[in-house]
């Protein structure tokens, strides 16, 4: 390095120390500035990724009515409502000998202050009035305790017997704006009702209201009755029956009580069920000890197989939206889940656990398959993503199978059995539903035996 | 007069001079870096120290010494917000109730806004009840290890203190408010929050509420940061309102807060996340 280039640097060095000192000088200038807006921006930020999972306390005075007659109804509505959104888990009913604000002066306005101390979150307050026609003009608003605004508020009218359906149709709207999903208590349940011994059991169709209430047999008993399943879209349902040990799929209008008989297979049929558009049925037939997946289109009443695998492949369930299948399969060695597109292509194994999987069925939210597991001796209904993950056991029991979905995906129903009578020769078989969380397990009670319950979409 | 304009004559200049002074000061007296060229930035190592989960120390206890490491840069201001609008009562067409239903009405404007109560002490709360929704996801098989984080109401009563230090914020926290009294509130929060566990697509529900806070530690007023989302998505809506439950709680209030520091705590941004407990 010679003298001149030394003599460089040096010069460099002293445009460099300039630059700096000129920022320095400069910035420190502007600290009396800058300051004040730096301790400003102070704010404190907190993340919850804890909570807690418990029902939200709701108040439901019973609906005001002026006459006898109106506040008898405004009772029994309040209280279905009430049963309704408590059944649901989500909810616990605020104790009604606790109220303190009455009902004549909440009509003008709650008093938050005095649901509040109560622990009350949401209040629902009602108003029965007869109409000159004779009907009744329900209506209802939904307060937010804590924040004090109204969250909706809706008015129905209807005939004086049909006051259980239009408690039903509030309590979905609670729920609804509460929960941000809709409903699912103005629904009925189709199931088998089972009677009799072990040996000559009698398996009928019945069909009662969500909640248990509005029971009714449907068929006379003298054909076998098995796998009823409700279409996405109507009220209607297609099951199994036997006649003369043939079984036949059948097609059923609950409303009309129209009844066709879809198919008359030579061979064995099993599990119809539904496309999520309602213009097909899904099933399988068995043919020399395996059995391979069908759908009927049910106008033109063709059928289109959709597996030909030389195993067994039964047990289909269409996604909401109608693009995949999942369904059993014996193909691996066990019986497992498999999922594969509407037309069969792409099959592809989900369930990978120890035990046998069974019976998968679609959430009508797209997002779990619910399926039976048998494992140790031990049956589970358990719930898994669509891609196999997640997989989480809900229930367990001696023999429980059959899970059906609320047609908004939050709730599960099966059935139970358990042997009973001396040796275990009888059974008893009873209906349940729980939470997809797994919890807030109930049995829904009926008037015989009960398996196989299929749950209706939303009644129009 | 004369000698008053003198005095200020006098004192002009000396205030000049002292200015002067100050300025030269600071240009000739700042540093002098010896090193002749700027080297070239190398890389610090820096130790990343964990802070526990649980801090022993309760938020009434003496101050104690801030066991963190470098406090972080003060982040930047969050974009403006937006003026939450008052919410009205929605009047929506009803359902119509099977055949027999010729005509729905919707309701009419509440008449009387009622005034916000005068507040009152929180009624002491009966034990929580002990419901079968005690705990998040179930799962009969224990298929995955038990975890711990699925029973959220047991932890946050045992006065442990997640660590909830982590997602979108990152330390965060303002440099004053230490970090057991934001244990305290997030913990007291915590036992309020009813989250949105079984709802579809849980894990995207998280929810950012802006609150400003009373000198008495009270909530005046909670907002929703995203509001365009609360308008259109009934699902966040549900989790945004199970958030602005949680804080307008009685048994939330008053806010665990050092009354001491109010400029430190009378605005506070939330970040409620359910994703670690589905």
């Amino acid at each position: 390095m010679n003298r001149m280039q030394m003599t460089e640097g040096r010069y460099q060095m002293v445009r460099v120390f300039a630059l700096q000192k000129f920022v320095l000088f400069f910035l420190c200038l502007l600290m009396p500035v800058f300051c004040p807006l730096a301790s400003a921006r102070a704010e404190v930020r907190i993340d919850i990724t804890r909570g807690v999972v418990e029902p939200i306390p709701i108040a439901i005075p019973a609906f005001y009515g002026a006459g006898g007659n109106e506040a008898q109804f405004g009772r029994d509505i309040a209280q279905v409502v009430s049963k309704d959104l408590v059944r649901s888990g989500l909810f616990s009913a605020v104790d009604p000998h606790s109220f303190i604000q009455d009902r004549d002066s909440l009509l003008v306005a709650p008093r938050f202050a005095d649901w509040r101390v109560l622990n009350t979150q949401a209040l629902v307050v009602g108003r029965i009035e007869a109409q000159a026609d004779g009907r009744l003009k329900v209506e209802f608003r939904l307060w937010d305790v804590f924040g004090e605004q109204q969250m909706t508020g809706l008015a129905y009218f209807t005939v004086p017997n049909n006051w259980r359906r239009v408690a039903h149709i509030i309590a979905d709207a609670i729920y609804k704006r509460i929960t941000g999903e809709d409903g699912y208590f103005d629904t009925r349940i189709v199931y088998v009702a089972e009677s009799g011994p072990a040996n000559a059991r009698v398996k009928r169709l019945a069909i009662m209201d969500q909640d248990g209430e509005n029971h009714r047999l449907l068929s006379d008993g003298r054909a076998l009755v098995l796998t009823p399943r409700f279409s996405p879209t109507l009220q209607e349902i297609t099951y199994m029956a036997y006649y003369n040990n043939r079984p036949r799929v059948y097609l059923f209008n609950i409303d009309t009580g129209r009844q066709e008989v879809l198919g008359d297979f030579a061979n064995m049929t099993f599990a119809p069920r539904f496309s999520p558009d309602g213009n097909k049925v899904i099933f399988s037939l068995s043919d020399n000890g395996n059995s391979d997946i069908y759908t009927m289109d049910l106008r033109t009443r063709r059928t289109q197989k959709l597996t030909s695998h030389p195993s067994i492949n039964t047990a289909p369930s269409f996604a909401p939206d109608g693009k995949r299948i999942v369904f059993e399969s014996d193909r691996g060695g066990t019986q497992q889940l498999y999922v594969m597109s509407a037309n069969g292509s792409d099959v592809q194994r989900i369930s990978f656990g120890d035990g046998r999987y069974a019976t998968p069925v679609w959430s009508p939210r797209g997002d779990l398959i619910a399926f039976t597991k048998q494992a140790s001796g031990r049956f589970y209904i358990g719930v898994m993503r669509a891609d196999g993950s997640g997989e989480r056991l809900l229930t367990e029991s001696y023999h429980v199978e059959g899970p059906t979905w609320s047609p908004n995906g939050r709730v599960l129903m099966y059935f139970k059995d358990l042997p009973t009578g001396s040796g275990g020769r009888q059974r008893t078989a009873r209906l349940y539903s729980i939470d997809l969380t797994g919890y807030n397990e109930r049995e829904i009670s009926t008037p015989m035996d009960a398996s196989d319950p299929a749950w209706s979409p939303l009644i129009p | 007069m004369m000698i008053e304009n003198g005095n200020l004559r006098n004192s002009m200049i000396a205030s000049t001079c002292l200015h002067l002074g100050a300025l030269l000061f600071l240009y000739f007296g700042l540093p002098v870096f010896i090193k002749p060229l700027p080297a070239p930035w190398r890389p610090i190592p820096v130790d990343i120290v964990e802070i526990g989960e649980i801090t022993n120390t309760r938020i009434r206890s003496e101050p104690e010494e801030e066991a963190r490491p470098s406090p972080p840069e003060p982040r930047p201001l969050p974009p403006a917000r937006e003026e939450i609008k008052p919410q009205t009562p929605e009047a929506k067409p009803a359902e119509p109730p099977k055949q027999e239903t010729p005509d729905e009405a919707a309701f009419p404007e509440p008449k009387t806004k009622p005034k916000p109560p005068p507040p009152e002490p929180p009624k002491p709360q009966a034990q929580a009840q002990q419901d079968q929704l005690a705990s998040v996801l179930k799962n009969v098989a224990r298929l995955k290890p038990a975890a711990p984080k699925t029973e959220p109401s047991e932890t946050a009563d045992k006065g442990e203190t997640p660590n909830g230090a982590k997602g979108n914020f990152g330390p965060a926290l303002s440099d004053r408010l230490t970090i057991s009294a934001e244990d305290a509130l997030r913990r007291q929060i915590s036992q309020c929050w009813n989250m949105p566990v079984g709802a579809r697509n849980a894990e995207t529900l998280v929810v950012e509420v802006l609150i400003e806070v009373n000198p008495d530690r009270t909530v005046q007023s909670a907002q929703v940061v995203d509001q365009m989302r609360l308008g259109t998505d009934p699902y966040f809506r549900a989790a945004a309102e199970s958030a602005l439950r949680a804080l307008r709680n009685p048994k939330c209030s008053p806010l665990e807060l050092p009354p001491d520091q109010y400029e430190q705590w009378k605005t506070i941004r939330f970040n409620f996340d359910p994703r670690d407990m589905l």
